[in-house]
């Protein structure tokens, strides 16, 4: 027989804190005639704001109430309506305890009952109120049961001395236990491991892992909590099964690559959909320019998701196949992210302090040759090649110290980045009116040469308000994040070869250039990007109950990003070569703003013995954007330059506005038979201003099912350790929204020719080919999975299969030059195949009363292939993609090592007529690279009374491009790796890095040859210690003596060791990047 | 009620065209935006930044083809693949020569549509718009094809239709260049268009680059009469002092391009070939071949108006000197020099090569004679043989145009005289088919239907 309990928790149920603080209405007016027990105790619910604590079997056998009261008191309400009742009530602070009348006493003939009493408490010893005490038997109606109150204590009459206790509270594991005579039972109850009925955010409204027919992982606060990170999503990395995190470089603030279950699109953006609190925030920087220069490829920039602060996120939940995305319609293709940011809590005002401080510095570095082993390369070069070294050709050799060394790489990125990060929050609530308000501040420093680092401070405040009759129901959010990044000019991360003996002053203290070879870092020292962004989001969503199961809601947001960048070039910093010393500055104001506007209507209604939830919706958005950017130079002063009226040239850079809308109509269809069967179907009509007026409206939906095997008959009988057992499958079409494409690219246009004029006369110049044609790009994603829990889900596993093919790709598709545009925006009928298996498993391995040890793991390993490209031999892209392969590999010559004759890289881009060639034939050689074989990570927590530690291990199997110098070793005034230790010298030297050359014959051609071969590609796997953080709560008597509500010390690392074979710097961030940071943090968290 | 919807549906989607450009459409309807799409296409010949080479880009012509002749070196090994005429067709000289040219002739193509079905500009200006349109297309053509060989003759801005092109014969490709420019000739009247800078074309310019296309053809006659068209112009174009020669419409000038008013930078080729510092040993900048310095007679004028030294521990270092400015002075606009594309003496030469490939000996000494008297030399003998006077042509050639354009390299190219003169300098590097640069690589790639020139 099964159990069947509805309760109705509250958060408010949790009642940790003493009465008093919070106000509850005092007076009660009811008029009711024969109304149900249950309608009665909700109006009063409502009017007082205390909450029920029933059991639903038990109101089934309440008799109808009538009563009329004005003014009344609670007590007085409660005793009327309890008059004739089977049943009885019990205040249990701010919660009324409905429970069965306890018997008048039996004549002597039965056996006395015996009274049992005793206090339930949690892992920690805190009492718990409302725990459910009843006598184990056939039939529970029959038998007697009780709730603890406020402090845990309970006393319940039970008949029989040899009967069994069972304690029972939501969250928690129930627990059994034999009276054997005992009179007194005291029981601690531990937390339930079952996620299975935590909240699960999916678009527009919520649910549980339990009856979500989707693929949805999530990320909750406490593991965002334990990373020092200053980008929410940074936090996501390896964690999650099916989402690849990758940063574009060690930057603070710099982009962060996101992919869900792969690369669908083959050309365009492969950024999956953000969504804060259901309002989608623009990840693509605004940036005019950014360190890497002033035209940087956007993944470089700042990053948007660096203005929201990770403290005021309660969940990341990740949407992933068809089923969970597909009701974002067009912009579903590549997953959703959905971040729901902290929302307010019932009780007494509660003020939360978190502050942590440490300092990072970079994760791995490379070895450079010293003076002495530099100097006699670039000799042994010159040698090589017959030529003489001149002052000219070889100042290094000749005009500069031949002792001097200078570690550049230690110079220049080798410093410490101090961070800082102070967070409060106060939130206070009533069970109408719940508030929180948080302000926060963190501080972030460089590891570069010269004073730089980043400034954020947030302010956020949310409501949440409940009308009296709690038909109309309130949200509101607004939250400003101001961020203050000053940062290098260049990233001083490519300076690193320097020539060991280069001395950046002269003798006289100025500033020393040679030519334009190369940068001085301290030149660059003087000079600065600054960037201040400001991040207002306001969502407000106000619903309302027509009829107990039709609601009617609007949701309504406005995000308004800004980014002003100010560029500092002053006169001392200029390298005399490139004309002139003289100042300049760059000045860049970039603008975003959306509005949406999303009204909705939820019913519910029985459909059999089935519940059948509608919802139906539309969504109107506008997102505009401008940017503005110009250069000042002919200062009056080095010291006015962020004076632009001191500037008498100014030079219009970009003028650029656009305008974005977007309207569609969504609606879904959820059916749940018995909790056992759950189907799922979505429909999104979307239409975009990207396209041409012909093509606007594209349609997508998905559907998907859910069978929850444990629930029959059968599994019970035959595997009675599975307690949850699922089987779920989706499929459906979802879209791209465009990724790289621009907004009036049906367009053919012609701009100002705004800094290039002719004279003092502007021209037009065309932007871009338009094309009315193309069409949204489709995406087809099927999952399967099966979702199994044991031991009452001390064992939660889930693996799921998915494949996703996406077809008509969106592209900037190139075309030869002689069109007068290298490419156009164009549907292209390449099919690209991503499938999959993700694994996740979450085990409780020990759970004592004092001591909790549970781990998480996921492993996903992806597959990512393209399967059609029509004319691909023909097309520009013969020599980057081929059929059966991955489309992010990388196509080289063959490389055949060193020839141990001549010492030059052997093999290379010769065609089999003998000419140097880039021809498809010739790019034989494929490297799997940019994509990973298997990636994943392994989360454990441990907990010892106070003591929390928690480890996080992430891997990544994958082949990267080592860290190869640009230039052959020897060529030019740039140093080496060590790796020039071992080349080779002398005719029959078998090596594996080519000979020195000072000159660009064919010993820099094969190099060159050499360096776009496979063989510069290596193994760039790697097993991270990615968070550590070890943390101790005090007790909670302690805590009380000391008149606080909680007290947290911790310290946390992030990145703190890597195991790898990787040639070069950091395996995450390949290349010549400035590499990720080790960070370490020490902090505290105190609740008043 | 659904109707409604799906009114206010069409209604909310459209949102106008971009805030902060033209639709191609109405550019061509009205006076100012049609005669600022033609601008563009001179803007194309001047944007600013290194490294971003193109015909009339970043003195890319005097620069590099100084090197793959015999003109030029350079202090550092980045430019070898054009000393050392091994050019790499993957390389950004190429690709960026390429596109920056069929990106220009788009314009033009799309100006001389737009132009051609606009019905609404002052009529004397849309002629005037075809003319420069008509001629800035032959000018691309030109050099695309004696850079490239044969080139895809782009004459719509169909994309489905130009994309798909393959490579023209030379022929072909000459042919269009000439027709283009009788037709701009037509078109074009003697004075020049907007503020009167000899900055954009008129008649003259189209007829002095017909004069040179002429020559390049060996249609001798056509080439003596297009250069005498211009030289009889006498009351508009004469040759002034050397020190005259390159500034901003000096007398010379028949067509010249200017940088923006707000680009410190004056000339490209004062950038690049103007040391930084005479102080220092020169690192990255262009110094003249000793071969060509010692070709100059000590009586030339050239030789120490439009070159100069400096010397740094003890070695001399040479560069053309034909613009003095290096950058502009900081005050902005106040560039006193603009980049000379066509010029008077040229027609003198071209004339004189003319007549001598006629058998008028004389008469084509005289035009040398004309050249040569400014520059201080003694008159040649009008008794010359014709061999030598041809050869006393390509010398005064290479004295009077050095480091411009890449005269000497088409020159001696377009003479069949380069693997005599270049094999002896450049040694081994020299090979046959070095005279044409490569198509770049990923143009190969773009359009199947291109070939790649032999030797790449």
């Amino acid at each position: 027989m099964k159990r069947k309990i509805t309760l109705l928790l509250v958060a408010g149920l949790l009642l940790r804190f003493p009465s008093g603080a919070v106000s509850f209405a005092q007076t009660i007016t009811l008029s009711e005639r024969g109304a149900s027990l249950e309608t009665v105790l909700r109006t009063i619910k409502r009017q007082t704001g205390y909450q029920l604590f029933y059991n639903a079997d038990l109101l089934r056998k309440a008799k109808p109430v009538t009563v009329e009261i004005r003014n009344g008191s609670l007590e007085q309400v409660l005793e009327q309506c309890f008059a004739n009742q089977p049943l009885t009530y019990s205040l249990v602070h701010h919660t009324i305890v409905v429970r069965e009348r306890t018997a008048p006493p039996t004549p002597k003939t039965a056996a006395a009952p015996i009274e049992v009493v005793g206090q339930v408490v949690d892992e920690n010893g805190e009492p718990l109120p409302g725990v459910t005490v009843r006598v184990k038997a056939a039939d529970i109606r029959s038998e007697p049961s009780t709730a603890t109150d406020a402090n845990g204590h309970y006393s319940l009459q039970v008949a029989d001395a040899g009967a069994t206790l069972i304690f029972s509270y939501v969250g928690f594991e129930s627990q059994e236990v034999p009276l054997s005579g005992q009179t007194t039972i005291a029981v601690r109850l531990r937390r339930g491991v079952s996620k299975l009925d935590d909240v699960v955010v999916v678009a527009y409204g919520t649910t549980t892992q339990r009856e979500n027919t989707g693929a949805v992982s999530i990320l909750d606060a406490k593991a965002i909590a334990q990373q020092p990170v200053s980008n929410p999503v940074e936090a996501l990395q390896g964690r999650l099964a099916g989402v690849l995190v990758t940063p574009g470089s060690g930057f603070g603030g710099s982009t962060m690559n996101v992919q869900i279950r792969g690369q669908n699109s083959l050309l365009g953006g492969n950024q999956p959909l953000y969504v804060v609190d259901g309002v989608p925030y623009s990840a693509s920087g605004l940036n005019s320019f950014s360190a890497f220069g002033a035209f940087a490829a956007a993944s470089s920039y700042d990053s948007p998701l660096n203005s929201i602060n990770p403290a005021d996120i309660a969940s990341i939940d990740v949407l992933k196949d068809a089923d969970a995305t597909a009701i974002y319609g067009s912009r579903g293709a590549n997953g959703v992210v959905l971040i729901t940011t902290k929302k307010a809590k019932t009780g007494q005002g509660k003020l939360d302090v978190n502050v942590y401080s440490g300092a990072g510095r970079v994760t791995r570095t490379i070895d450079q040759l010293n003076t002495e082993q530099y100097l006699a390369l670039r000799r042994e070069a010159f040698a090589n090649d017959g030529i003489t070294p001149t002052a000219s050709n070889a100042p290094d050799l000749t005009t500069f110290s031949q002792t001097d060394y200078t570690d550049w790489q230690k110079k220049l990125i080798g410093g410490t980045a101090a961070i800082t990060d102070a967070q409060a929050t106060y939130s206070a609530g009533t069970a109408l009116t719940r508030l929180s308000l948080s302000g926060g501040y963190r501080h972030q420093g460089t590891v570069y040469l010269g004073d730089y680092g980043s400034n954020r401070y947030n302010g956020r405040l949310a409501v949440n308000q409940t009308s009296a009759n709690g038909r109309l129901h309130l949200d509101a959010a607004a939250g400003f994040v101001q961020t203050n990044n000053t940062t290098s000019a260049q990233d001083f991360t490519t300076l690193i070869d320097l020539p060991p003996n280069y001395n950046p002053y002269n003798a006289d203290g100025t500033l020393f250039f040679e030519g334009n070879i190369f940068n001085n870092p301290y030149a660059l020292t003087q000079r600065s990007i600054t960037n201040t962004s400001r991040n207002l989001l306001g969502d407000i969503s106000l619903s309302y109950s027509i009829l107990p199961n039709l609601q009617a809601k609007v949701s309504a947001g406005y995000n308004r990003l800004t980014l002003d960048q100010f560029s500092a070039t002053p006169a001392s910093s200029v390298n005399p070569f490139f004309g002139a010393a003289k100042a300049s500055a760059d000045f860049a104001n970039a603008a975003n703003t959306t509005y949406l506007a999303e009204p909705q209507l939820t019913y519910n209604v029985k459909v059999g013995a089935g519940e059948l939830q509608a919802l139906a919706g539309g969504t109107f958005q506008e997102t505009a954007t401008q940017q503005l950017y110009v250069n000042a130079t002919d200062y009056i002063s080095d010291a006015v330059l962020e004076n632009l009226t001191a500037a008498s040239t100014k030079t219009y850079y970009t003028d650029n506005a656009f305008v974005y809308r977007y309207e569609s109509v969504f609606g879904r269809l959820n059916y749940n038979y018995k909790g056992k069967y759950i189907l799922n179907g979505t429909f999104r009509r979307d239409g975009s201003s990207k396209f041409g007026p012909n093509n606007r409206w594209g349609n997508f939906g998905a559907g998907g099912a859910a069978w929850l095997f444990s629930e029959e008959g059968f599994s019970k009988k035959a595997l009675p350790a599975l307690s949850y057992g699922k089987l779920r499958a989706s499929y459906g079409i979802t879209g791209n929204d465009l990724g790289t494409a621009g907004y009036y690219d049906y367009l053919s246009t012609l701009q100002s020719t705004g800094r290039s004029a002719y004279g003092a006369e502007l021209g037009l110049t065309p932007t871009r080919l338009g094309n009315t044609g193309f069409r949204w790009e489709n995406v087809k994603k099927l999952d399967l999975a099966i979702e199994l829990g044991f031991l009452k889900e001390r064992i939660l596993f889930t693996a799921d299969y998915y494949r996703s093919i996406s077809d008509n790709q969106l592209v900037g598709f190139v075309v030869p030059s002689q069109t007068g545009f290298g490419n156009i925006t164009s549907n292209f009928p390449a099919v690209v195949l991503n499938r999959g298996f993700e694994f996740s498993l979450n085990t409780t391995n020990v759970q004592t009363g004092k001591f909790t040890w549970t781990s998480a793991a996921t492993l996903t390993v992806p597959h990512n292939e393209l399967l059609e490209f029509p004319d691909l031999a023909a097309s520009a892209y013969a020599g980057t993609f081929l059929l059966g392969q991955s489309t992010t590999i990388t196509r080289g010559a063959t490389y055949t090592g060193i020839d141990p004759d001549d010492g030059q890289a052997s093999g290379g881009y010769v065609s089999p007529t003998g000419d140097f060639s880039f021809a498809p034939e010739v790019l034989n050689q494929v490297r799997q690279t940019g994509y990973p074989k298997f990636y994943g990570g392994l989360q454990n927590s441990l907990t010892y009374k106070g003591f929390n530690l928690d480890f996080f291990l992430q891997f990544t199997k994958q082949t990267a491009r080592s860290y190869v110098p640009g230039s052959p070793p020897g060529q030019g005034l740039s140093n080496w790796t060590t790796d020039a230790l071992r080349r080779w010298q002398n005719p029959g030297d078998v090596t594996d890095i080519p000979k020195a050359t000072s000159s660009f014959d064919t010993a820099y051609l094969t190099y060159f040859n050499y360096t776009n071969s496979p063989g510069v590609f290596g193994d760039a796997s790697f097993l991270r210690l990615k968070t550590l953080s070890l943390s101790y709560s005090l007790a909670s008597a302690t805590v009380q003596r000391l008149h606080l509500q909680g007290l947290r010390f911790y310290v946390q690392g992030q990145n703190l060791f890597t195991i790898t074979n990787y040639n070069g710097f950091d395996p995450e961030v390949p290349g010549l990047v400035l590499p990720p940071m080790r960070v370490l943090t020490g902090g505290f968290q105190i609740s008043i | 009620m659904p109707a409604l919807l799906g009114l206010s549906a069409c209604n909310f989607l459209d949102v106008g065209p971009p805030p902060t450009e033209v639709v191609d459409t109405n550019v061509f309807r009205a006076d100012a935006s049609a005669s600022a799409a033609i601008l563009g296409i001179y803007i194309g010949f001047t944007y600013s930044g290194t490294n971003s080479p193109g015909i009339a880009n970043d003195a890319t012509l005097s620069t590099f083809l100084g090197l793959a002749a015999d003109e030029l070196l350079y202090a550092s090994p980045d430019f070898d693949e054009y000393r050392l005429n091994q050019i790499n067709p993957a390389g950004n000289g190429p690709s960026q020569v390429w596109s920056q040219a069929y990106t220009s002739i788009y314009q033009c193509n799309t100006a001389l549509a737009g132009l051609t079905a606009s019905t609404t500009l002052t009529a004397s200006l849309k002629t005037q718009l075809l003319g420069e349109a008509r001629f800035l297309r032959a000018f691309n053509y030109f050099y695309l094809t004696n850079l490239f060989g044969n080139v895809p003759l782009v004459l719509t801005a169909d994309y489905t239709v130009s994309g798909k092109l393959p490579r023209a014969p030379r022929a072909d490709v000459y042919a269009a260049v000439v027709a283009d420019l009788l037709e701009a000739q037509k078109l074009l009247t003697p004075s020049y268009p907007g503020s009167g800078e000899r900055t954009r074309a008129n008649q003259a310019a189209a007829t002095a680059l017909l004069a040179r296309v002429y020559l390049y053809q060996q249609n001798w006659a056509a080439a003596e009469a297009q250069a005498t068209a211009v030289l009889a112009q006498a009351g508009q174009y004469s040759l002034p002092a050397l020190g005259q020669v390159f500034l901003a419409n000096s007398d010379e000038a028949i067509w010249q391009l200017r940088r923006s008013g707000t680009i410190s930078t004056n000339t490209y080729e004062g950038l690049y070939f103007v040391p930084a510092s005479r102080t220092t040993a020169p690192t990255n900048t262009y110094q003249l071949t000793s071969t060509l310095y010692s070709a100059f007679d000590t009586l030339d004028d050239r030789r120490t108006t439009w070159t100069s030294a400096y010397t740094v521990a003890g070695t001399t270092y040479r560069y053309p000197s034909k613009y003095k400015q290096r950058i502009a002075t900081p005050s902005a606009g106040a560039a006193t020099e603009y980049s000379m594309v066509l010029r008077l003496a040229e027609q003198y030469l071209i004339r004189a090569e003319a007549r001598i490939r006629q058998g008028n000996v004389a008469a084509g000494v005289a035009d040398l004679n004309t050249v040569r008297s400014r520059a201080g030399l003694p008159a040649l003998s009008t008794a010359l043989s014709s061999a030598n006077a041809l050869l006393a042509v390509e010398n005064e050639r290479r004295l009077e145009l050095f480091s411009e354009y890449g005269h000497r390299w088409f020159d001696l190219i377009r003479t069949g005289r380069v693997a005599a003169v270049l094999g002896p300098y450049k040694g081994t590097a020299w090979d046959a088919n070095d005279n044409l640069w490569p198509v770049p690589g990923a143009q190969l790639l773009a359009n199947p239907a291109l070939s790649q020139n032999a030797g790449y």
